[in-house]
């Protein structure tokens, strides 16, 4: 196996928010990629966005908890995209 | 060959189209089933035609926009999804069968629904729809352009009547995405139903629907999703609630071309050729014998649809001898539209529509003039 690193997984409840990360992130030119969701944080398939921890701190800039509810929002000028789980893995 | 059958498919498309079907098919993977190459390739580009169509439709964000395989599954996605017995539904006599079925499916189920007639020019009853509103209507389901007469509906009109009284607006855009601008926030839409290979030039097999924020459906089809598979339901959020299954990434590849090529050309600018064709095909054909246009005789409030029939003469005999002789492909009989037929007293005869798009020339509607005068003997 690879050699493992800490990361940063950003979790989705739509294929569709994966994507629109995807593309804010290479917008504003934030490293990452899209990765099959870890069975450590959910064993239901799909994508997350992974983000190496040491540059973190750019995203989560933007990113704030949800009000009286689980999960996240990412909102920029152009999007507004839903997060499910944020968590910092070896992978 | 002649082709004006655009109301049925656009069959001549921009080059770019049948390119970007070709690069999907040796590209692409299946969306959102995996994180290598091929499977982020088609994903990406069924993201980017949700982009593109939510700024062409001026949707919320690309999440409001699911793709479907024609206009019929979001229609039946909607209707099938929103509604419980004791409802009530008012809609219309221009409808196509793609709303009446689904409609009528929901009448057997107890739901109520009111069908508003037409003058005879097939033009809506506007008052009529306002008086139909009960306590129990939850939505109003019609066509932007009905697909016999051509005729446009005055949605803000009718969004005068949702916006008073709460209830939804449904909208059929299947003969009007592509020709005539529709801006769902700006018109009050709630829902969108649209397909890809009529105005919008797309591959057939594409289409899909817009559904407002805050709006849920109950799919009727459910199954794979790529994601949450350990739930035994059905994803609920937009847009994977309503593509259950494998997306048909090829066609919408060709779709996201499609409308690149709209949006680079300008719709105006369709609309604008549209319009010359069909009002030269009005003025071309006004002096023939015993020739009967139906729709509004002012072409500004139709789309590229003209429907006419010669005397008595049976409908689809007319467009068999316009095949057959001159090599003219048009529609007759009763394009699935009963009650718009019943309407204009065409339900025995049908009608033969012809319908233009930004690639029909000057000279495909001279020929058709020509054909149909020298049919009809004068």
């Amino acid at each position: 196996m690879r050699q493992k690193q800490m990361y940063y997984v950003l979790t989705f409840r739509t294929t569709t928010a994966a994507l629109s990360m995807e593309r804010f992130c290479q917008d504003r030119k934030i490293p990452g990629r899209l990765i099959p969701l870890p069975v450590q944080v959910s064993a239901g398939c799909g994508l997350a966005w992974r983000i190496p921890d040491t540059e973190y701190p750019v995203l989560e800039a933007d990113i704030r908890p949800k009000e009286g509810a689980a999960g996240f929002w990412l909102v920029s000028a152009e999007r507004k995209i839903e997060i499910d789980k944020i968590v910092k893995l070896m992978l | 060959m002649i082709y004006l059958d655009c109301a049925a498919t656009s069959m001549k498309k921009p080059k770019a189209v049948a390119q970007a079907v070709s690069w999907a098919m040796e590209h692409a993977g299946n969306v959102g089933r995996g994180a290598y190459g091929s499977a982020l390739s088609g994903a990406r580009c069924v993201y980017e035609a949700r982009e593109t169509l939510a700024q062409f439709f001026g949707a919320e964000d690309p999440s409001r926009i699911a793709f479907t395989s024609n206009a019929t599954e979001a229609l039946n996605a909607a209707i099938r999804g929103l509604f419980s017995p004791g409802d009530h539904i008012i809609s219309t006599v221009c409808e196509h069968n793609s709303v009446l079925r689904p409609l009528y499916l929901l009448e057997k189920e107890g739901v109520e629904v009111t069908y508003i007639g037409t003058d005879t020019s097939g033009m809506l009853d506007y008052s009529a729809m306002e008086q139909a509103v009960q306590p129990q209507t939850k939505a109003i389901i019609v066509t932007h352009a009905s697909n016999l007469t051509g005729n446009l509906t005055d949605l803000a009109r009718i969004h005068s009547i949702t916006e008073k009284t709460g209830i939804l607006l449904i909208v059929d855009a299947s003969q009007s995405a592509g020709s005539v601008p529709i801006h769902v926030r700006d018109m009050g839409i709630d829902v969108l139903c649209f397909t890809g290979h009529k105005g919008l030039m797309g591959p057939q097999g594409t289409g899909g629907i817009y559904v407002r924020e805050g709006l849920a459906i109950r799919p009727f089809k459910v199954g794979g999703s790529g994601i949450l598979s350990f739930e035994r339901e059905h994803p609920g959020r937009m847009p994977e609630v309503l593509e259950a299954g494998t997306m048909n990434v090829h066609g919408i590849a060709g779709l996201l071309a499609a409308v690149k090529y709209i949006e680079e050309i300008g719709l105006s600018h369709i609309r604008e050729i549209e319009l010359e064709r069909v009002r030269q095909f009005q003025e071309g054909i006004a002096s023939i014998k015993e020739i009967r246009l139906y729709g509004n005789p002012d072409p500004r409030k139709r789309v590229g649809i003209a429907s006419v029939n010669l005397g008595s003469e049976d409908s689809a005999q007319v467009a068999d001898e316009l095949w057959e002789t001159y090599e003219i492909c048009v529609r007759g009989g009763a394009h699935c539209a009963p009650r718009m037929h019943e309407a204009l007293g065409t339900a025995g005869q049908g009608a033969v529509r012809f319908s233009f798009s930004s690639f029909t020339t000057e000279e495909e509607v001279d020929c058709a003039i020509r054909a149909l005068r020298e049919i009809q003997g004068a």
